[in-house]
């Protein structure tokens, strides 16, 4: 089932639960009677791209090597939770599995993909918001002082839509890479605003981002544009959640480091 | 006429205290209000502080000029006293100097984690006179300031990220690609360790069994000491895996021969007999 199937109320009676499946993510969620219980773990060894939630029926447990997270709340008759989809909570640098080059004045569209978040609501009180994929951290900025905490992905850059669409796992960001200098551009990393971009789904349950515009305009410089529309490859584009911080006053963030010129 | 001269001086002397609590709060309340987001912990701390001390002695001025203290008689007494006063609180004076000059110089603020000496921190307080940390075995440290003006003070939390150092002694007979190799497999698997900067396995030296292997990995400064012991195991269990056996101290002991011969006869030697 597509990803987006994920998305809106679930009800669950006291005494029953829900398993929910994405990426390396399983959560279990038991209703008691005055309570929810939420477990959850990252396998690293099963990595499932399609979204899979089944229903519990009573008396539901949870796996007893988790110790789960209790929520106490009202009694009602009919329990209902909400589940969301989210981006990443922290920028996230992608590096291309193989060096990607730019030749000079000129650009390129790439894709890359980034993980989902997953967001359980009761009503509209935030119960959990746990990433789909181990994810490592990594620091970006020009030295040890300065800089950001980020989450560290690795991409393959395609540059042809079809090819991401038959590996389509979390969501793809369009960024268009612009060369603006003499000189050949090696694209080593990028520093994606993931927390700053806005989630869309298109009428295939495809998940995007807004598209980016990274513009390499002088040497060890570079600038990333947020578009700020739905992104122009979703047909039928529906916005799916809001971005979790507001974009940079300027809507130009400062790149530094991660795209090099040389020759 | 006497008590009521006297209602008076209490009523004025209470007005004063009112008045006194009164600008107090509203000095707290405009501070909280102007500089909550524009001045770190520390620096709104000072200029509270400041504040504070200089409401209490307007205060107490106003509080003895109204039950009829006259103050100039008080303040040249001060004069004579502060002669005999700069002799006794040398000490007091040097650590508000050196207090002043740490609040200006801020190696550190309220918040960080810093090492002094053996004491390692949270520093909760930064007084005129004193500075107090709260130690990781939620012991209650006070370090005067003058002291730490002298000391060298190692501010662990001033940077995002923390490099963790694990010393590993190589034995000459290890393939040593393969050691390095591994060190770096580990550094890279947990989860804890940052992919930039990059883990590195450096060479410090040659001892009397080995190389000196150095590996360093990096955390975000609230993961450190989380790296630091897992990465521990980690590289424990990978070397124990791998058959790669850590070096050990050995001292060889050899007795010389007639010292053996005295050994063997003492030992047929019977114990004297107890009274």
């Amino acid at each position: 089932m597509p990803t987006t199937s994920l998305l809106g109320k679930q009800q669950v009676p006291v005494g029953t639960g829900l398993r929910i499946r994405l990426g390396m993510l399983t959560l279990w969620v038991k209703r008691k009677p005055a309570e929810w219980q939420l477990a959850s773990e990252l396998d690293a060894t099963s990595d499932r791209p399609i979204a899979d939630i089944t229903q519990l029926e009573a008396p539901a447990e949870l796996p007893i090597p988790l110790s789960p997270a209790r929520f106490a709340c009202r009694t009602t008759e009919t329990p209902t939770l909400t589940l969301r989809l989210a981006l990443a909570d922290r920028h996230i640098v992608s590096r291309p599995a193989m060096r990607f080059r730019l030749l000079e004045k000129e650009q390129a569209d790439i894709f890359i993909g980034t993980p989902l978040w997953l967001q359980l609501f009761d009503g509209d009180r935030l119960l959990c918001d746990l990433p789909t994929r181990a994810l490592k951290s990594t620091w970006f900025g020009p030295d040890t002082r300065t800089g950001r905490l980020c989450y560290a992905t690795q991409t393959a850059a395609r540059v042809l839509l079809d090819d991401v669409l038959k590996r389509r796992t979390g969501v793809i960001t369009k960024v268009t890479v612009i060369n603006r200098t003499d000189r050949l551009f090696i694209f080593d990393r990028v520093n994606i605003p993931i927390p700053s971009l806005t989630m869309y789904s298109d009428t295939n349950g495809t998940i995007w981002t807004e598209d980016i515009v990274v513009a390499h305009d002088r040497e060890e410089h570079a600038t990333v544009q947020l578009r700020g529309t739905a992104p122009a490859l979703a047909e039928g584009a529906e916005l799916i959640a809001r971005a979790r911080q507001p974009a940079p006053t300027s809507v130009l963030v400062r790149a530094v480091k991660q795209l090099r010129a040389e020759r | 006429m006497y008590l009521e001269i006297e209602t008076k001086a209490v009523v004025e002397a209470t007005l004063v205290i009112a008045t006194g609590a009164v600008a107090a709060l509203l000095y707290r309340f405009m501070l909280r209000r102007t500089l909550q987001n524009r001045l770190s912990a520390q620096h709104r701390l000072i200029f509270w502080r400041v504040g504070q001390y200089t409401i209490v002695l307007l205060t107490l001025a106003g509080v003895l000029k109204a039950v009829g203290i006259d103050l100039s008689v008080l303040l040249g007494a001060a004069g004579v006293l502060t002669v005999a006063l700069a002799f006794a609180s040398q000490t007091s004076a040097s650590n508000l100097i050196s207090g002043l000059f740490l609040m200006g110089e801020q190696p550190f603020v309220i918040g960080d984690i810093i090492t002094v000496g053996e004491r390692t921190g949270e520093v909760i307080d930064v007084g005129l006179l004193s500075v107090t940390l709260r130690t990781f075995d939620n012991l209650c440290v006070r370090l005067p300031n003058e002291a730490l003006f002298k000391s060298e003070i190692i501010n662990c939390s001033r940077f995002p990220i923390r490099r963790c150092d694990l010393r590993i002694p190589g034995l000459y007979h290890h393939d040593t690609d393969l050691l390095r190799e591994l060190l770096l497999d580990v550094a890279y698997a947990n989860p804890t360790s940052l992919d930039e900067p990059k883990p590195q396995v450096l060479v410090e030296g040659m001892g009397p069994y080995g190389m000196h292997l150095k590996l360093s990995a990096w955390a975000a400064k609230d993961d450190y000491l989380t790296l630091f012991s897992s990465l521990h195991f980690d590289v424990l269990r990978a070397l124990r895996s791998a058959g790669i056996d850590l070096p050990y101290p050995v001292q060889m002991v050899g007795l010389p021969t007639e010292l053996n011969g005295i050994s063997e006869s003492a030992k047929r030697t019977s114990p004297p007999s107890q009274p």
